[in-house]
């Protein structure tokens, strides 16, 4: 039973929800098993993802257009994701290298962002660094095009060492002028987004960075940053904070970051953390509004309108591509502001409704019928708290019912 | 559809008598909600702050005389020509910024140089907290506003006292509790399928006011909308605010965020903070178009809610404090635009502004590491703002650590 309730919480917190029976099939499969088909999809036959921005016509004037429908699309894959762990990580990063599309031109560059972030989501960390920071949609985002040898450009050299590495209080005004230097020469060709370096725009003067000298360029900055022992500290509490919550015990975690700047890969770390999660050691946190509702939609809900998702995204606080500056999405607890609250139930009335009409694939009646059913299709494996159990009962099942535990306070907390 | 606080008060009434409303404290009739937003208007104050997020360039929003600023921007320099003159200001002013001219003939503008708080640094984040929570280098949790909410809290509980518009902001996170965050007034609705107001009803009953943690947050969140949207759709149904929004500046939407500070004061719903974000500011390239749009959106933003609030009556009780986490680099960097910088420029608009003037001077002779100094401390700002809200002595000390007098741009 204990093992259950591990698994119903991975199904929540990392998969983002439930299709119908998959929780059974875990049981059935054990969490250990579990946990490496989430890891390692590879070896265990696992379909690869696909590009969910594949059949999506770029060169549509109506660039706006284009945008939400790669919001949709994403979301859509996500529902689908026959790897949830990848795609959880995917989002991570997205946050974590936070690049807003509402900042970059052409603003399809972001789906090749996205598609970037999720080739390294559970790769190698030192990887995934050093192609983020020549990634076209980063180098627009951040200014790195523009940083040449005769004026450098800070602003990508400080988010680096503030946000992607060393983080702030390990990293002087001189490390920012140096990584600057040495990134410098970098264009992005605006037509197809090819990058090459330009030895005339680049400054190959050697540099001292974090007080590793002779850094000129970019496997060199890469080192030295990859070399501090705060870099591997940082991401593991990133990780960490993400799976297991933001009070997480970090004694728990605490050998992982020197194993981790051995080799940089995210495996055996997500791996761990996994292990640590369906053991109990995860704390409650505010489910993400991405992750709530491609948990709602893997009830087969009919999805939501476009018009409604772009409230629902905008009004929450978290429009998947377009996090509101460089530090990314606001932390989870924002996500229980006035304004979200009124995201998550507009949406979930909507949702509702939507699925209630003539056509839809399910019944809001039947799959709202039975509450302890409805729990478990939530993974809510101990019932809802008496008082939502109590509210619900008080609505006849159908689309109100539904709106209602959609809405519940049950669904927000994992 | 928009829920009808009437059937819907109606309904919750049977709800409280339950007992599953838990602490929830609705005004159980319109008169009641009517006589509070009297109570509430003409003598409460209100503080707008604006915040320019992502650190706006100061030296291009009112350009020193120096001849040096030219030679540190010399493709980013905004051309003498294109400079507006401010009658006895010696700055020339962004040419976005027109729509101030008349806030300033009027007296009701003092722009403040060099503001900050020691040590901020230069990243964004260390520097939004050092200002958001007013004390620089601690893990503070609470916000200077927030304090202060919770340090003159009334007896009776003013949903709406605290409003963060366009994000939350840690300025006005309390110990404890967070302000209400809105959008726009437009979208600040529950549409419940069908309009079946037995939804709204159902989710509040989930509320539970023993809950702990995060669930008993999670659970406090609807009724605290709950209560929000009823006042806010109340009390702001008949304000009239103008629908001129131009698309070309409205860089994220974000005018509406003025309309709606508009509507919530005209409204009377009780609200002392409200606090606008704006983003944008972080200007490393094409520096010119950007902060030229996001600098009009402010202008813009500002002088139609003022001539607004004259109208209505509410001006001489409303206050703006615009603030940023830091100006930008004195050189440009060569990409069109600037880097992070240290000092800052901030703005005290409306008419409690005892008159129009500049404080603090930018020597850009005399730089730090390439930077404006700061040299008038953010929290000086803040306690000027506090006093005009009636701050005692003892709430200064109790909200900013000490008393940070100095300031007198402000009729108390």
């Amino acid at each position: 039973m204990e093992e259950h309730i591990g698994l119903a919480w991975l199904g929540r917190k990392i998969g983002w929800g439930f299709t119908d029976g998959q929780l059974d099939e875990w049981a059935g499969l054990g969490a250990a098993a579990v946990i490496e088909r989430l890891v390692d999809p590879d070896e265990h036959g696992v379909p690869a993802r696909t590009d969910p921005f594949a059949d999506i016509d770029r060169t549509d004037e109506q660039q706006a257009r284009v945008v939400a429908t790669g919001i949709v699309r994403w979301i859509d894959a996500a529902v689908e994701s026959p790897r949830p762990l990848e795609t959880f990580m995917e989002f991570f990063w997205s946050d974590y290298f936070a690049v807003s599309g509402r900042v970059v031109r052409p603003r399809h560059w972001m789906f090749d962002h996205m598609n970037l972030l999720a080739s390294h989501a559970t790769g190698n960390f030192a990887e995934l660094l050093r192609a983020v920071t020549i990634d076209p949609s980063m180098l627009r985002f951040l200014d790195g095009g523009t940083n040449t040898k005769e004026n450098p450009n800070e602003n990508f050299g400080r988010e680096m060492l503030e946000l992607y590495s060393v983080g702030v209080d390990n990293f002087t005004e001189d490390d920012v002028k140096a990584a600057a230097r040495a990134l410098t020469g970098w264009r992005v060709h605006s037509r197809d987004g090819a990058v090459r370096l330009v030895a005339s725009r680049h400054d190959n003067s050697p540099q001292t960075l974090l007080g590793v000298e002779g850094v000129h360029d970019l496997d060199t900055t890469m080192a030295a940053v990859l070399a501090h022992p705060a870099t591997a500290e940082r991401v593991v509490h990133k990780l960490a904070t993400a799976v297991l919550g933001q009070e997480y015990d970090v004694d728990l975690v605490a050998d992982l970051p020197t194993a981790f700047a051995e080799t940089w890969e995210l495996k055996p770390v997500l791996r761990r953390l996994l292990e640590l999660g369906v053991a109990g050691h995860a704390v409650p946190s505010v489910l993400e509004p991405v992750a709530w509702y491609v948990t709602a939609r893997k009830l087969r809900m009919t999805q939501a309108g476009r018009e409604q998702l772009r409230e629902f995204f905008t009004l929450a606080g978290q429009v998947p591509m377009q996090p509101p500056n460089v530090g990314g999405f606001p932390p989870p607890d924002a996500y229980l502001s006035t304004s979200a609250t009124i995201a998550r139930f507009n949406l979930a009335a909507h949702l509702a409704d939507q699925t209630g009409r003539n056509n839809s694939r399910i019944d809001p009646a039947a799959l709202t019928n039975d509450l302890d059913l409805l729990a478990q299709r939530f993974g809510i494996v101990d019932g809802f708290r008496p008082a939502t159990q109590q509210a619900l009962e008080n609505l006849r099942p159908g689309v109100d019912r539904l709106a209602a535990t959609l809405a519940s306070p049950d669904l927000v907390v994992v | 559809m928009t829920m009808n606080r009437r059937t819907f008060l109606g309904l919750s009434g049977g709800v409280a008598a339950s007992g599953l409303f838990g602490g929830l404290a609705l005004p159980r009739n319109a008169a009641a909600l009517h006589s509070f937003a009297r109570q509430s208007s003409g003598t409460a104050r209100t503080l707008v702050v604006v915040d320019l997020q992502g650190g706006n360039d100061a030296l291009n929003t009112f350009v020193p005389q120096s001849g040096l600023y030219r030679d540190l921007r010399p493709t980013i320099a905004l051309p003498e020509s294109d400079l507006l003159t401010f009658a006895g200001l010696e700055y020339g002013v962004h040419p976005s910024l027109a729509s101030l001219q008349s806030l300033w003939d009027n007296g009701q503008l003092a722009a403040l140089y060099g503001t900050g708080l020691q040590g901020q640094g230069r990243s964004h984040f260390v520097a939004q907290d050092a200002w958001r929570t007013a004390r620089p280098g601690e893990p503070a949790r609470s916000g200077w506003l927030g304090r202060w909410l919770e340090a003159t809290e009334p007896d009776e509980e003013v949903p709406l006292r605290a409003i963060a518009l366009g994000q939350s902001t840690l300025a006005a996170q309390g110990e404890q509790g967070r302000p209400v965050a809105i959008q726009s007034v437009e979208g600040f609705r529950l549409n419940p399928p069908r309009g079946n107001d037995d939804v709204t009803a159902a989710v509040l009953a989930m509320s539970d006011p023993a809950g702990r943690g995060v669930m008993g947050e999670a659970m406090a969140a609807f009724p605290q909308t709950v209560e929000a949207v009823i006042q806010l759709q109340e009390l702001v149904a008949d304000v009239d605010v103008s629908d001129n929004v131009d698309q070309e500046i409205d860089v994220d939407g974000d005018q509406a965020l003025f309309q709606a500070t508009q509507a919530i004061i005209q409204g009377n719903v009780g609200a002392q903070i409200l606090y606008v974000t704006i983003n944008g500011f972080d200007t490393h390239s094409g520096q010119a178009s950007q902060q030229g749009a996001l600098l009009q959106l402010v202008a813009d933003g500002l002088a139609d809610l003022f001539a607004a609030l004259e109208t209505s009556g509410h001006a001489e009780n409303t206050l703006a404090l615009v603030v940023s986490e830091f100006g930008r680099r004195a050189a440009e960097n060569g990409s069109l635009g600037t880097d992070h910088g240290h000092g800052g420029l901030s703005f005290l608009v409306g008419p409690p502004v005892a008159q129009s003037a500049i404080i603090g001077e930018p020597d850009l002779g005399d730089l730090a590491d390439g930077d404006l100094r700061i040299t008038i401390d953010a929290r000086s700002m803040y306690d000027h703002a506090l006093r005009w809200l009636g701050a005692s002595d003892e709430i200064i000390v109790d909200v900013l650590g000490q008393e940070w007098k100095g300031l007198q741009l402000l009729r108390l």
